[in-house]
């Protein structure tokens, strides 16, 4: 099953409000499975240059791919 | 006496001899029939390499600060410090945001340095009913001064955490991402 971009930022924001994130994809608009998710470049600051410090690995507990499925699926 | 037309067989022999270039007053560029120029004489503004990167690749984003659009990248190694750095980025046919008060950006960055940050000019406002713009594009001509491979590329950040961009979209249940593409070209100076 594939889920649009707009309940792709929705689930998140709903499982954490403040999260900021930059999911780059050649494919579906929101990721579909855990090693999709696994590729979501969650932002954790700003370098001197103006551009993003990400890392892959989710700093937020409160966020996980079992969770966003299923905010997903309810929206 | 200015000779409008000399023939060897008048000088007593079969082939003229060579002219110094130095002796020559003028020589019009339509008498230049054959062979090869020197690059060294025409050499300016020749464009000397071309890089491309397209993809149907998207980005979905709230981050405030710019984030790398994976693919879209091109290293490029002057051949010269004079060069000068033709990047034109052409983005998908529509973006979406979502929010009707704030605003996304792309930029083109060289390495880790922003070099279009003359106001909005690479930024892509939402104020219309539907959020969808239309894909425009960004053109620069960069002056490095530098022999060393540069990294380019295109990254893209919103105003407000609270807003989504999403590069590279169509449809508002976003199927497939649309086409994009970043050339670079290096111009001799």
């Amino acid at each position: 099953m594939s889920y649009t971009h707009d309940k792709f930022s929705k689930a998140l924001r709903i499982l954490k409000a403040d999260v900021m994130w930059s999911y780059i994809t050649e494919g579906n608009f929101a990721p579909t499975s855990q090693e999709e998710f696994n590729k979501i470049d969650w932002i954790t600051g700003e370098d001197s240059g103006g551009s993003a410090i990400t890392t892959k690995t989710c700093p937020h507990s409160e966020i996980t791919w079992t969770k966003l499925k299923e905010e997903m699926d309810k929206l | 006496m200015a000779f409008s037309k000399i023939a060897a067989e008048n000088l007593g022999g079969s082939t003229l001899p060579a002219l110094a270039g130095g002796s020559l007053t003028a020589l019009n560029a339509s008498n230049v029939a054959s062979g090869t120029l020197n690059a060294a004489r025409y050499s300016g503004g020749k464009v000397n390499q071309v890089l491309q990167y397209t993809a149907a690749a998207a980005i979905n984003t709230n981050s405030t600060s710019y984030s790398t659009f994976g693919s879209m990248t091109v290293a490029i190694t002057p051949s010269a410090s004079s060069s000068k750095i033709l990047l034109m980025h052409s983005a998908p046919s529509q973006l979406y945001v979502d929010n009707t008060t704030n605003m996304a950006h792309i930029a083109l960055f060289r390495d880790s340095t922003n070099i279009t940050t003359l106001g909005h000019n690479s930024s892509y406002a939402s104020y219309d009913k539907t959020n969808y713009k239309e894909g425009s594009g960004i053109m620069y001509l960069d002056s490095p001064s530098s022999t060393s491979e540069i990294v380019y590329s295109v990254k893209a950040k919103v105003d407000n955490a609270s807003m989504t961009f999403v590069y590279g979209t169509h449809y508002s249940n976003g199927s497939q991402p649309r086409q994009a593409s970043f050339t670079v070209m290096e111009i001799l100076a």
